[in-house]
Order: structure tokens, then sequence, then C-alpha cells
């Protein structure tokens, strides 16, 4: 009944560390979208 | 690694005492590290100072002392005798691994010490190269005979740039860690496999000097050469035009990636390092499961074995290699950025010290260990045939020398330095490209991610095989 769980300590950690990653390209994402929003509305300022 | 040593890889024979925090902690601690190097670069790095590595001769006098015709001639022939001792030891000696000297100095001493004396003192390995040594003889005879220099007979296509030396880098990882350790009794890599591959590499070599010219080769196909040339580019040391001088450590890399192949090589030297982690842990089960599907279609269990572990490790480099496209796809999102490739090219070098990070965590231990035996028994007694040549025959290896600890946080010191430098050099060089600090810190949130991405994998795959 325990050998599944043998091997389960090579996979349960991996989300804690992929978060890091997950965190970084996050923010990554959001600032470029958010950076690309901001000068398009800037265009459009500009274009008026 | 090496199937003699492969519990000491990474430090399996002690078991980890432990830690004051949970191993995915350190990982996090990491990731903070190159968050707030990030930050410190973006704010206090504001010119690029790796554009020029800044190379001075030293004095004449020195230069000559140590690069002249009389050492240069002695370092070749000391390469040779050492090709040559692989050869003879592989063919003559015992058929076990972890006793014949050949194995071990072609896989630890040759394959790792080189990488290390690259990064402090250069391209060494240029001055010792055994193939360069003949070639230039060979070379030398045929001008004395003839009366003048031997010219190539074919041009060398520069779009195949560096292919030729990752495919021979490849082939050698290949060897190491899918044929050399396929779990299987009857198969593993004997002495007598490594004297012939070194035989057959030489004969390789030869032929493509013959044909393209030796420095061409050495530059573009020789796979030794290329890459310790591509960890050289780390030293504050070169030989320029015969003169040896001292330049700004990292700054040559900069312009190291030019050549077609470059990222493939370092996808390579990162990718084959991860290969070895995860097969010890992460693809463990995935290669099993194949393996299982492949003897259940009617393959034999070498094969199989071999199969799903070259497919895995075909995967592995695919892996690396999106992990660093995926970088620079997200650096070309910023407005103004160059071409893709061109971008790709520009970058590349930054991994060069990840590679030397992955190296130093996985291979930390195993080097130290494999060192005691090659400068003791294996030096006595290269044979394996109770010959004691130097009366170190009966030495052994120490393993208390390194506690299990001890390897962890070389391994997590290794990682977070070399992400640490990766940063450092992908920052100076996007002021560079983008031309502003401000575009450049912007363009490197996607670096980030690449190192973030890197140390956590690193740490991840080292935390399956220590555990």
């Amino acid at each position: 009944m325990l050998l599944p769980l043998a091997h389960l300590g090579h996979w349960y950690f991996w989300p804690l560390y992929a978060l890091p990653v997950l965190i970084v390209l996050w923010s990554a994402i959001a600032t470029t979208l958010r950076e690309r929003r901001s000068s398009r509305e800037e265009e459009k300022r500009r274009s008026k | 690694m090496i199937s003699l040593f492969l519990p000491l890889a990474h430090g399996l024979l002690i078991g980890r005492q432990d830690l004051p925090i949970p191993a995915w902690l350190f990982a996090w601690g990491a990731s903070l590290v190159l968050i707030v190097s990030f930050v410190a670069l973006s704010v206090a790095w504001r010119d690029s100072k790796f554009s020029s590595d800044g190379w001075r001769p030293v004095s004449q006098r020195l230069s000559r002392l140590i690069t002249g015709r009389g050492v240069e001639i002695v370092t070749g022939a000391i390469g040779v005798f050492l090709l040559g001792a692989v050869v003879y030891a592989g063919l003559e000696g015992t058929d076990e691994p972890s006793l014949n000297f050949a194995v071990t100095f072609v896989f630890v001493t040759f394959w790792l010490g080189m990488v290390i004396l690259s990064i402090l003192l250069g391209d060494v390995f240029r001055a010792f190269n055994p193939w360069r040594a003949i070639a230039r003889t060979v070379g030398a005879v045929f001008r004395l005979i003839a009366g003048q220099p031997h010219s190539p007979p074919l041009r060398y296509p520069e779009r195949l740039g560096r292919w030729p030396a990752v495919a021979g880098i490849v082939a050698f990882v290949w060897i190491e860690l899918v044929y050399a350790t396929s779990g299987l009794g009857a198969v593993g890599l004997q002495p007598a496999t490594v004297a012939a591959a070194a035989l057959a590499y030489t004969a390789y070599t030869l032929i493509a000097m013959t044909l393209f010219g030796v420095e061409t080769w050495l530059q573009r196909g020789e796979a030794f050469s290329v890459y310790y040339g591509m960890f050289s580019q780390l030293a504050p040391l070169e030989v320029r035009d015969g003169r040896l001088g001292v330049r700004r450590p990292l700054a040559a890399a900069t312009h190291w990636a030019r050549v077609p192949g470059s990222i493939a090589l370092v996808v390579a030297t990162i990718g084959s390092t991860t290969f070895d982690g995860a097969q010890e842990g992460l693809w463990q089960e995935p290669i099993g499961d194949l393996f299982d599907r492949l003897t259940d279609l009617g393959l034999g269990p070498t094969a199989a074995f071999r199969t799903s572990e070259s497919v895995f490790f075909a995967l592995t480099l695919a892996g690396v290699a999106a992990i660093y496209w995926a970088g620079v796809r997200g650096m070309r999102t910023l407005r103004g950025s160059p071409a893709l490739r061109s971008l790709g090219r520009s970058f590349a070098h930054t991994l060069i010290p990840i590679g030397v990070a992955y190296l130093a965590a996985h291979y930390f231990s195993l080097f130290v260990f494999a060192e005691q035996a090659q400068f003791t028994y294996l030096l006595s007694d290269p044979l394996g045939d109770g010959s004691d040549l130097f009366g170190t025959a009966s030495s052994g290896i120490d393993y208390g020398l390194l506690s299990a600890n001890t390897i962890w946080y070389v391994q997590v010191a290794a990682l977070v330095t070399g992400h640490v430098t990766g940063l450092l050099l992908a920052h100076d060089r996007a002021i560079t490209v983008y031309g502003d600090p401000g575009r450049a810190s912007r363009s490197q949130r996607w670096m980030l991610l690449v190192m973030v991405a890197f140390t956590c994998l690193g740490l991840f795959l080292l935390s399956q095989s220590n555990g």
C-alpha cells in the first residue's frame, strides 16, 4: 500500500520550486501589458 | 556522470543532515537574491562596462616565459602523452572502470578540471590540445619535405559556425550519460570503449584539420577547443597574437556568441547537466515507463533503455532551449527590440555562468572525491594491474572530506553566484542593445525570469537527487 508513496518525494515539492518562477512571470507579463496599455493611450492622446 | 562515482555525484553516499530550513526555501531565498540583484543593477549599473574587455599585454619577458615556443612544445607533448596514456590504459588496463586511469581521467579530470582552468587562466586547453600538437607537428614535417605549407583543400562553410563542435559535445555527453549509465549489468562504459572513442575522435579531428585547416577547425569544429574556449571567455587572461595579456573578467564573453551554433553550445552545456540531475530524480519514472513500453513493443532491454534515455536527453535539451527562447521572446515585446535571432545571439553569453554554476553544483562533490582517486591509486596503478609507481596505490578516497550539508551549501552558493553573474552580464549587454538604462532594465525583467527559472530548476533537481 505504501509503494506509490515511495515516489511521491520526486514530485511532491515541485510547486514550491515553481512558485518564484510563476511570481516573476506574472510580474513580467503584468508590467509589459500595463506599459503597452499606457503607451497606446499616450498615442491616442497625441493623435487627438 | 560515470557509473562508478554515480552515487557520489550529488552526495548520495552521505545522507544529508537536517537542514535548518526546508530545501525549497533555498529556492525562494535564491530567487529573492536574484530579484534584489536585478533591482540593484537597474538602479546602480547605468553604463555598459563590458563593451570592451580592456585587454592589455603583460611584459614581453613574462609573456615569452609563459607562451614561448619551448613551453608550447612541452605542453603539446604532455597533451599527446596523456591522450596516449588514456588509449593505452583503456586498451591494456583492467576492465573495471573504477580501477582504470582512462575513465576517471577523461570524464572527471579532463572534462571538469579543464573547465576550472579555463575560467581561471583562459584558454589553457589550446596549449595542451593533443590534436593541435599532432597536426602542427605533421604540418611542420610536411613543410620541411614539400618546401611549402599545407593548404587545406576545402573552405569551411561559415554558416556551419560552431555546430560541428555542438554535435561533438552532445555525442561525448551522450556516451557519458546514456551509453555509460544504461543501468544494466550487460552494458556500461568500459575503459576499452573510452580508448576506442578517443582513437575514433583523433582520426576524425585530424581528417577535419587536414580538410579545413588546423586553426579553422580548432575555432569551429574541434568540440573540446570550442567548449573550453567558451568558458575561457570569462577568464582575466588571454593570449592575443602570441602575446599574453590581462583583461576585464567576464568582458570577453560579450562578443562570443556572434557565430552560429553558439546558443546551441551553451544550451547543450546546461542541458546535459540538467539531464544528469533529472535522470536520477525527475525523469526516473518517465524513463522507466518509456522503457517498459519499448520492451513491450519487442525492443531489447539495452536498446530500450538507451532509446528512452536518449528521448529524455533530447527533451531536456529542448526544454533548456525553450526557457532561454521564452526569455528572449519576452524581451522582444519591448518596442524597438532587434530581431529575435539577433537578440538571441546578443544574450547567449549570459548563459555561460549558468553553465558553470550547473557544472559546479552537480559535480563539485564528484570532482573532490574522484580526484583523490585520480592522484593516488589511479596514478600509481593506472592499468589496475597491481603496480605501484608512486607509492600511492593503496591510498583511498576520504569521503569524510565533505559533509552532505557542506555539499548542499556549495551547490546553492554556486547556483546563486552563477545566476547573479548571468544577470549582471545580461543587464550590461541590454544597456548596449537598448541604448539607455531604463529600457535595458525593462527588457531584463525577462532575463530575470530566465535566471529564476534556471535557479529553481537546478535546486529542484539537486534536492531530488540529494534527498
